[in-house]
């Protein structure tokens, strides 16, 4: 029996390596077998390396490399698998999320943001990427795995996006219009002129084209579409008779006051005070948040109603400059003057029948600007009814001494 | 990737495995080379493994967890010596059992038994 010498097998090494083997295990199972057959089967007095040369070409069909691939082949095959088997389950497992998370946010049963959280998180960040995984290996031309995964990104963007929306987190409109305009801006172009040109998906990339714009401007027509015009119009209506409502009380608070004799002037210079003092806060806080959130100087912000403002929506304009403002027109500083009104109205002798401001029945924070505004526009209501009721009653019990 | 003088490629195509894991059963440990000269021998020549069907297939089993291996080494060269795994005696009862039945069906499908009573 032949026996191989060191150099030999280092020559077998060193030529499969050259044959594209890297992978060790492969190598030191090639090495091995072409050295047990050349010591089994070779004749003595063969030559050694035409021997060798004939029993590496049985190795293969056009080139050794055939196994190296093949192996790795085998083994990706088996992660393949596993992968699709993941795609499968995190498909269906965030569309019944989604649908359900949707469902109960109708109906706003409790869930239904834990059912959104999940299926959209599986959809974004193990669905998607796993099928960019998966294409990637399907398709081999360049330009398009460049589509795919514009297109897979943005969708995963995309979806955060709607995610930060529901769940009401920061930069969701960044990540929700963001993926929208690459989509608009950058796929659907890339898309159109690679397809076009190939005549193979000439037609189907019109069709797509067309498809992905109409989706696009009908998703672009429902972003401008708040409130109906009428709905708003109603708003503004009950404002201003509210508003109005207020200012007729004042006005006959003022005529009262004036018809006021000398007699018990202490209590009514008091309520009147106090009145006043209130009134004069709100009306700041309120000509400050119409300030704010327009962006205009207090000066312009004291002639305007909230029939003017520009987003009647805002709800962040409340939570910076009222729920979490501090200083004289804040909420905080807000409940403390009405605590202050609400104790001296008791001292007011004579006057059980005024109602004291109960702001534990509001909810002024965590809400938009129109319903603060007009909260604030009751209470100034409230303040100048018991002004004229208590008017009104001493009036009547003078004229009737 | 068979070579095989009796039987066409299609029809064996998916054994390998089966086979390999089977002689393992049989034997405590196999070399590569050893394993084809054993399938050679006892079929009479009629199955012999290529090289290249049997190391990537030695590989997946591997990482699947059905073989383990032992390296021993002769100079300068490796020898990787494979093992059955508890796991890989399941599967390969699964594997021969699923191709007895299999057999069995192909059978009855080609209505082997009559043939062979006719004749």
């Amino acid at each position: 029996m032949y026996k191989i010498s060191e150099n030999e097998v280092d020559f077998i090494l060193d030529d499969i390596t050259k044959r594209g083997i890297v992978t060790e295990d492969v190598r030191d199972n090639i090495v091995d077998h072409v050295c047990c057959i050349i010591e089994n089967e070779m004749k003595m007095g063969e030559d050694f390396f035409k021997f060798y040369g004939n029993t590496i070409a049985r190795f293969f069909r056009k080139e050794l490399r055939e196994i190296e691939v093949e192996t790795r082949d085998l083994l990706t095959f088996k992660y393949y698998y596993a992968m699709k088997r993941t795609l499968k389950i995190t498909g269906l497992l965030s569309a019944a999320f989604i649908v359900l998370g949707g469902l109960f946010k109708l109906q706003h049963w409790p869930g239904a943001g834990l059912l959104l959280l999940a299926g959209l998180l599986i959809f974004s960040l193990i669905f998607v990427p796993l099928n960019i995984i998966l294409k990637y290996q399907d398709d081999k031309e360049k330009k398009n795995r460049i589509i795919m995964i514009i297109g897979f990104l943005t969708t995963i963007v995309g979806t955060l996006g709607v995610l930060f929306k529901v769940m009401h987190w920061p930069f969701a409109n960044i990540l929700f219009y963001g993926s929208f305009i690459t989509f608009f801006l950058i796929f659907i172009p890339i898309y159109f002129f690679t397809k076009y040109k190939d005549p193979e998906t000439k037609f189907n990339a019109i069709i797509h084209t067309t498809f992905m714009i109409a989706g696009c401007g009908m998703l672009l027509m429902l972003f401008s579409m708040g409130d109906s015009q009428n709905i708003q119009d109603s708003v503004a209506s009950m404002d201003n008779f509210q508003q109005q409502n207020a200012l007729n009380l004042s006005e006959n608070n003022d005529a009262l006051y004036e018809e006021m004799p000398e007699m018990d002037k202490e209590n009514i210079t008091k309520l009147r005070s106090i009145s006043t003092k209130l009134n004069s806060k709100i009306e700041a806080i309120k000509i400050n948040l119409i300030a704010k959130s327009n962006g205009v100087s207090v000066e312009i912000a004291a002639n305007l109603t909230s029939a003017q403002l520009n987003n009647t929506m805002d709800a962040k304009v409340v939570e910076q400059h009222f729920a979490n403002g501090g200083g004289d027109l804040s909420y905080t500083a807000f409940k403390d003057a009405v605590v202050a009104y609400n104790q001296s109205l008791v001292l007011i002798k004579g006057g059980t029948s005024l109602m004291p401001v109960q702001l534990e029945n509001l909810q002024m924070t965590q809400t938009v600007i129109t319903v603060v505004l007009h909260e604030l526009v009751d209470i100034q209501v409230q303040i100048r009814s018991n002004e004229n009721s208590y008017l009104s009653l001493r009036k009547g019990m003078l004229a009737n001494n | 990737m068979y070579i095989c003088p009796m039987y066409s490629s299609e029809l064996i195509k998916g054994t390998l495995k089966t086979i390999v894991l089977n002689l393992l059963k049989d034997n405590e440990k196999m070399y590569g080379y050893e394993i084809t000269q054993k399938v050679k021998d006892l079929t009479d020549s009629k199955i012999q493994i290529t090289e290249g069907a049997l190391y990537p297939t030695l590989h997946a089993l591997e990482k699947q967890g059905d073989v383990t291996v032992e390296k021993v080494y002769i100079g300068k060269r490796v020898r990787k010596y494979y093992i059955l795994t508890d796991q890989g005696t399941i599967t390969v009862a699964d594997r021969v059992n699923e191709l007895s039945d299999f057999m069995k069906t192909m059978r009855f499908l080609l209505d082997l038994d009559s043939n062979v009573q006719n004749v």
